[in-house]
């Protein structure tokens, strides 16, 4: 049957051009090649050259040092974290008042310089705490700090930083975050970057990532106020925390609302209690007033469905946590078995 | 020499072949966008989105795939009603009590408890079963994805926690629908070991003698009007009196993207009058191809029986099909 089947006797076409032809080609090619990479090389480096963060006295030239420390204190300033930083173009001294004799705490650096001793050690005293940093920022950002101190996180610190809080009250305020704790990767002051910056913890779409690390997605931590660790988890399932995942983010968009969308604003945080319905979803959402109830309903973010909170999911969940199964183990039988079967007609 | 000559009946039509298609490419890019949208906080997942263009371009391709889907199940419910007004319209499909039947003798067969192959009709009960999940699934998934991408008009008419169940469902029935197609679809229509690696079947329509006779042997038994052989396929040769009763008046199931002359054999779909008129379930499969291709590969027939005597070899322009047919009778002398 074979010689009866047409064959092609026609060799396979590899180049269709001329051998010199080719070398041509290939030639222009590979220059073309070349001159984009270097092209694209030489773009990349100027990109890539970093800014230099302003330090008229030279201060990083001791404190770049990773090993320059006071006890068990670090003063070690990260050059790469300055020159990415908010406030690069603000001098060390700017914040390191050198005329401040220590009620800044840690910020007061030329009172420990004017020691006699440079190496002593200093009081923890002296340390900068939750509400000292929050009210050092706020000396610029005077706004911000304002509405901050209104917020449940700024009520908290304020309370367990006044005279006679208990300790509760005390834990509080070193559970709740500060300016640095969302504006800063490693709550640091010195690498803040802008909000705009896409690696700044506070981008946008950095938002719910920055709230859950260490503190709303920690049972632990969460246990005591009696909120809910799920939020995040349950957050990242729904419509909003996919759409912030996945969808693409400028500046000037509007985008699936993050944690700081309901609760009010990123510096207005707002305990759950206290929110409204009303209006919140009509931010976004053309939705007549009379259904925003409802609308509130379609939205189970924080809530993991229960047989008591959204019942019909959770029974929707659990039939189908049988029915997949089974259905596949149905299938996955048959064809288990029909190729052993084959197998075993082939050793027939 | 041994000729290998196999004959080939008509099993889907063009119309289920592109519904088929359609339903495949749909059901592909839905799967493609629709699951790494389901586990969007998976790093992976994500990674996935933004290389198909972010979160909004998945969305629109999962929207298009979908309204692409639902409107070929339209159709073929269409087709269906049509088909059951003219009378065309095919029973073969719906579950039978032989089926269960079917069930254990398969279950039989594949333990080594039987020897020969379940009675499978048209249709296997897995093929059946299929089907209707299909029946099922896909309004199911149509109606809770547009619940979810016009959740807005949904809470007009529904309470508000519609809107959660729905994306469950969508959510669960995916996984379902996904996994089962990948891992028992995937296995019987294509990887399996006889097919491998992929069954052109469902592209071109047609099912080659041997596969007919020895997994459905009831449709080989009431389109041919002979019991099936279980050794076709180790007996490729076919004898004389094997093509007097094989090669069938009516045409043979050509269109363009499959040409007689490349066919390997001999194909024909057996004529109407052969089947025993209960047979009522095979309908689609036997109806009368149409006339203008009718006329030349009738034609093509007259030549195949003239061209089963051994003198007609000479004809040089004679189709593959009577090279075929003569190759195979100079072999048997």
């Amino acid at each position: 049957m074979s010689e009866l089947r047409t064959t092609s006797t026609r060799p396979p076409v590899i180049f269709r051009h001329s051998t010199k032809e080719m070398k041509f080609r290939l030639l222009a090619l590979s220059l073309t090649i070349g001159i984009a990479v270097i092209l694209s090389g030489i773009v990349l480096a100027s990109n890539s050259s970093p800014a230099y963060a302003l330090d008229s006295n030279g201060c990083t030239m001791c404190h770049a040092s990773p090993d320059i420390a006071i006890g068990p204190k670090s003063l070690t300033v990260s050059k790469d974290a300055t020159e990415t930083s908010a406030h690069r173009y603000l001098d060390c001294l700017d914040c390191h008042d050198p005329n401040d004799t220590g009620t800044n705490g840690v910020l007061s650096l030329t009172y420990l310089h004017a020691k006699e001793d440079p190496t002593e050690t200093k009081p923890n005293a002296l340390e900068m705490n939750k509400l000292s940093a929050a009210e050092f920022c706020g000396k610029c950002h005077d706004y911000q700090y304002k509405v901050y101190a209104e917020s449940i996180h700024g009520k908290n610190v304020l309370i367990g930083y006044s005279s006679g809080a208990s300790d509760e009250e005390k834990q509080a305020a070193q559970d709740s975050a500060n300016c640095l704790d969302c504006h800063s990767q490693t709550s640091n002051a010195h690498n803040i970057l802008r909000a705009l910056d896409e690696d700044s913890s506070a981008y946008r779409k950095n938002i719910p990532a920055t709230c859950s690390e260490e503190c709303h997605d920690s049972a632990k931590v969460m246990d005591r106020y009696g909120i809910d660790s799920y939020v995040y988890d349950g957050y990242r399932k729904d419509f909003h925390g996919k759409a912030v995942t996945v969808d693409s983010y400028e500046v000037d968009d509007r985008m699936a609302a993050t944690c700081a969308d309901c609760h009010y604003n990123s510096h207005d945080i707002q305990s759950a209690s206290t929110l409204t319905v009303q209006g919140t979803c009509g931010e976004c959402h053309d939705v007549p007033a009379e259904d925003e109830h409802r609308m509130m309903e379609t939205w189970m973010g924080h809530t993991e469905p229960s047989s008591s909170d959204f019942p019909v999911v959770f029974f929707v969940d659990w039939i189908y946590r049988i029915l997949v199964p089974a259905t596949l183990l149905f299938g996955s039988t048959h064809v288990i078995l029909a190729f052993f079967k084959w197998v075993r007609n082939r050793g027939d | 020499m041994e000729a290998f000559v196999e004959k080939y009946f008509k099993r889907f039509d063009r119309s289920l072949r592109l519904q088929h298609l359609i339903l495949f490419v749909t059901f592909i890019g839905l799967g493609i966008t629709g699951i790494p949208q389901l586990f969007a906080e998976v790093s992976i997942c994500e990674s996935c989105i933004n290389l198909m263009g972010g979160g909004e371009n998945v969305r629109m391709i999962h929207h298009i795939c979908g309204v692409g889907l639902i409107a070929v199940s339209l159709y073929h419910v269409f087709e269906l009603i049509i088909r059951a007004i003219t009378g065309k319209g095919s029973t073969a499909i719906l579950p039978r009590p032989h089926d269960a039947k079917t069930v254990a003798q398969n279950f039989k067969y594949y333990l080594g408890k039987r020897k020969e192959h379940p009675e499978f009709g048209r249709y296997s009960y897995m093929e059946k079963m299929e089907y209707l999940s299909l029946v099922w699934g896909i309004p199911c998934m149509a109606v809770t994805g547009l619940m979810i991408w016009f959740p807005l008009t949904t809470i007009k008419i529904l309470p508000g926690q519609a809107i959660p169940v729905a994306t469950a469902i969508h959510a669960w029935e995916a996984i379902l629908a996904g996994l089962y197609v990948l891992v028992v679809h995937m296995y019987f229509a294509h990887v399996r070991p006889e097919t491998f690696p992929y069954d052109p079947m469902m592209f071109d329509g047609r099912i080659s003698e041997h596969h007919l006779a020895e997994e459905h042997p009831r449709e080989y038994e009431k389109l041919t009007g002979e019991a099936p052989r279980h050794d076709l396929h180790e007996h490729a040769i076919v004898s004389t009196d094997k093509i007097s009763t094989a090669a069938v008046p009516s045409p043979p199931p050509v269109d363009k993207a499959m040409p007689a002359s490349k066919l390997p054999g001999i194909s024909a779909t057996p004529d109407n009058n052969k089947t025993s008129p209960n047979h009522k379930e095979n309908n689609t499969s036997i109806k009368p191809q149409d006339k203008s291709k009718g006329n030349k590969d009738k034609d093509k027939n007259k030549d195949e029986k003239t061209n089963a005597k051994p003198k007609s070899k000479d004809d040089k322009s004679s189709s593959n099909i009577d090279a075929a047919n003569s190759a195979r009778l100079k072999a048997l002398e």
